[in-house]
């Protein structure tokens, strides 16, 4: 993880060379390492690593949203992989559904000059997700137990 | 379904991203929000496939020795779990013992266990508090990965079995007796050991291995305990006298009195004439077991009715034989020429002879009447209508049966007490 997380920030921070934003680019990146490495010995934590890479790849979207999102999903893998949640295949065809739609999204978004249009679409469709979780667990439940008491 | 730490800040970042993009109109901001709650999402889906997998493979098998017990008793219970835990999850089992029965030795949660087939033993004992036909609550999974957790409640009878069966305990103390210093003992169970053998009987636990027949027991194939003539003490009725099942009462009365009862019955069998048990509940007669020696009958009559409702209420009953002994006394008195003592000699007069017994007084006359009887024990809760009470302890004085009564502590105010005296019991104690 803390190996994705040094060649994101490193990418990321070559992916701006000649931008504005380089200088701010090199900063982020030092940062989130030197946060990364003091993770990484004090108390070592994938998903904290995971997001200490966000801020690096929040300035990749100047130069090219799909190189963002390439190195979110080199991220989102590496987290998977180093927390033992990608083993099966039927992992990695989950993972590869999921990265997929969010590719997707970020074609999507990347057209898009303003949040509240996207942001509109989006809020339902958390709802429609957040009732798809409510129902799988309610029916985990049930099946379980035959009935809750 | 529970987040973990790691997801609480997943959350927290989605949630701040969102805000951010919102606020400052950021498009890149609402792309990180829109990935990371959409992986949190994809996470739940795919945590709860596998849950769902893990769940629908569980069996369990529980084994609880003795599976018959008294109150306050340990039970060894041996539960053996079979779970497949999918790849990436891992899984804790909790039993869950029944209400009123709390895990003394043991543990009745496994370890956390990663995943493929597993058989999780689970040993531990459970001290049974309350009384009946108790059932396990049922038994939890816990099912968690790096981002969840889930408690799955297994609540169907398959994960509910076995039933063990309570007994409520309670003191019955025989050596009391009357006399000052309690010296004139009243109940007499104990048997005066003669020389020869009256009888046989099967073997019970409690008994002298001494009295054990080795001969008879090797012929038949099962323990043989011989009965010696001799001296045999008086022959007591125990009566108990369950709680009205429309009158509340708290569980506990009525377990002290089931138990004493139960705990009198079980001296008692081993007596020479066995026990003679009569079950009521107000005036209703319940069941009535003369010199019975199975104790397996005698606890299935003490236990068959846990509170029944009373067909049969004896308020304001009024005995023929004391309806006469007021009017003679009314008939006596200087009082009588007034015209209210005059009418009220007229109504008894009147209404005397047509005064039938209720079949309860007939049914106290013929089980105290019995030839043998010596000694009337009651057991009561002491709660509700005392009619039927009084008309034991009349039947009881008529007879000249000594009786004593037992109620428990909660209920045995120095009034009751007191009345209860008067109405012909010589002893009235706490149980």
């Amino acid at each position: 993880m803390l190996a994705a997380l040094l060649a994101c920030a490193a990418g990321s921070a070559v992916a701006l060379v000649g931008n504005a934003a380089f200088p701010l680019a090199v900063s982020a990146a030092a940062i989130s390492l030197g946060a990364g490495l003091l993770v990484f010995w004090v108390f070592h934590s994938d998903p904290a690593l995971f997001l200490l890479a966000q801020p690096c790849l929040f300035l990749t979207w100047e130069t090219s949203p799909l190189l963002t999102f390439f190195f979110e999903a080199v991220l989102a893998s590496a987290l998977l992989f180093s927390m033992g949640l990608l083993h099966s295949k039927t992992d990695v065809a989950y993972s590869a559904v999921f990265l997929v739609v969010m590719g997707c999204m970020a074609l999507l978004l990347s057209g898009q000059s303003h949040v509240f249009f996207p942001l509109a679409i989006f809020v339902p469709a958390a709802g429609l997700a957040c009732l798809v979780v409510l129902g799988l667990a309610y029916r985990t439940m049930v099946r379980a137990g035959g009935g809750t008491q | 379904m529970e987040a973990t730490r790691s997801t609480w800040g997943f959350i927290f970042a989605a949630l701040g991203t969102l805000l951010s993009a919102w606020f400052l109109d950021s498009v890149p901001a609402l792309f990180f929000s829109v990935f990371i709650a959409g992986f949190l999402v994809f996470r739940a889906i795919l945590f709860l496939r596998r849950a769902g997998t893990a769940a629908s493979f569980i069996t369990v098998e529980r084994v609880a020795k003795p599976e018959w017990t008294r109150q306050g008793g340990v039970v060894t219970v041996s539960t053996s779990v079979r779970i497949t835990v999918p790849e990436g999850l891992s899984a804790r089992f909790c039993d869950l013992p029944p209400p009123g029965a709390p895990v003394v030795h043991g543990q009745a949660c496994s370890p956390e266990t990663g995943a493929g087939d597993h058989v999780l033993n689970l040993r531990y004992g459970v001290s049974c508090l309350s009384s009946g036909n108790i059932r396990w609550r049922g038994a939890d999974l816990l099912v968690s990965d790096r981002f969840f957790s889930f408690l799955l409640p297994f609540r169907g009878d398959n994960f509910r079995s076995p039933i063990i069966r309570v007994d409520p305990v309670g003191k019955y103390q025989k050596r009391e007796g009357l006399g000052f210093f309690g010296e004139r003992d009243l109940e007499k169970l104990t048997v005066l050991k003669g020389t020869g053998v009256r009888s046989f009987r099967d073997y019970m636990p409690g008994d002298d291995p001494r009295s054990v027949d080795w001969k008879l027991s090797a012929k038949h194939g099962k323990l043989f305990v011989r009965e010696y003539a001799g001296l045999s003490g008086t022959h007591p009725l125990l009566v108990v006298d369950l709680p009205d099942g429309a009158v509340p009462c708290p569980p506990a009365l009525r377990d002290t009195v089931v138990g004493a009862a139960l705990d009198a019955a079980r001296e008692m069998v081993t007596g020479p004439h066995g026990c003679s048990l009569m079950v009521i509940s107000g005036a209703n007669l319940l069941s009535f077991l003369p010199d019975e020696r199975s104790l397996h009958k005698i606890e299935r009559s003490l236990l068959e009715y846990h509170s029944p409702q009373r067909a049969v209420q004896c308020f304001r009953t009024l005995d023929p034989t004391a309806a006469e002994a007021l009017r003679i006394r009314l008939s006596g008195s200087a009082g009588v020429h007034r015209s209210l003592e005059r009418r009220l000699l007229l109504v008894y007069s009147r209404f005397i002879p047509e005064i039938r017994p209720l079949p309860f007084d007939i049914q106290c006359a013929k089980a105290i009447g019995r030839r043998g009887e010596t000694a009337l024990h009651v057991l009561t809760t002491g709660t509700g209508d005392m009619s039927h009470l009084a008309t034991l302890g009349l039947q009881a004085r008529r007879l000249g049966v000594e009786a004593s009564l037992g109620l428990p502590d909660a209920t045995a105010t120095p009034s009751l007490v007191r009345r209860l005296r008067g109405i012909g019991y010589s002893i009235v104690r706490v149980v």
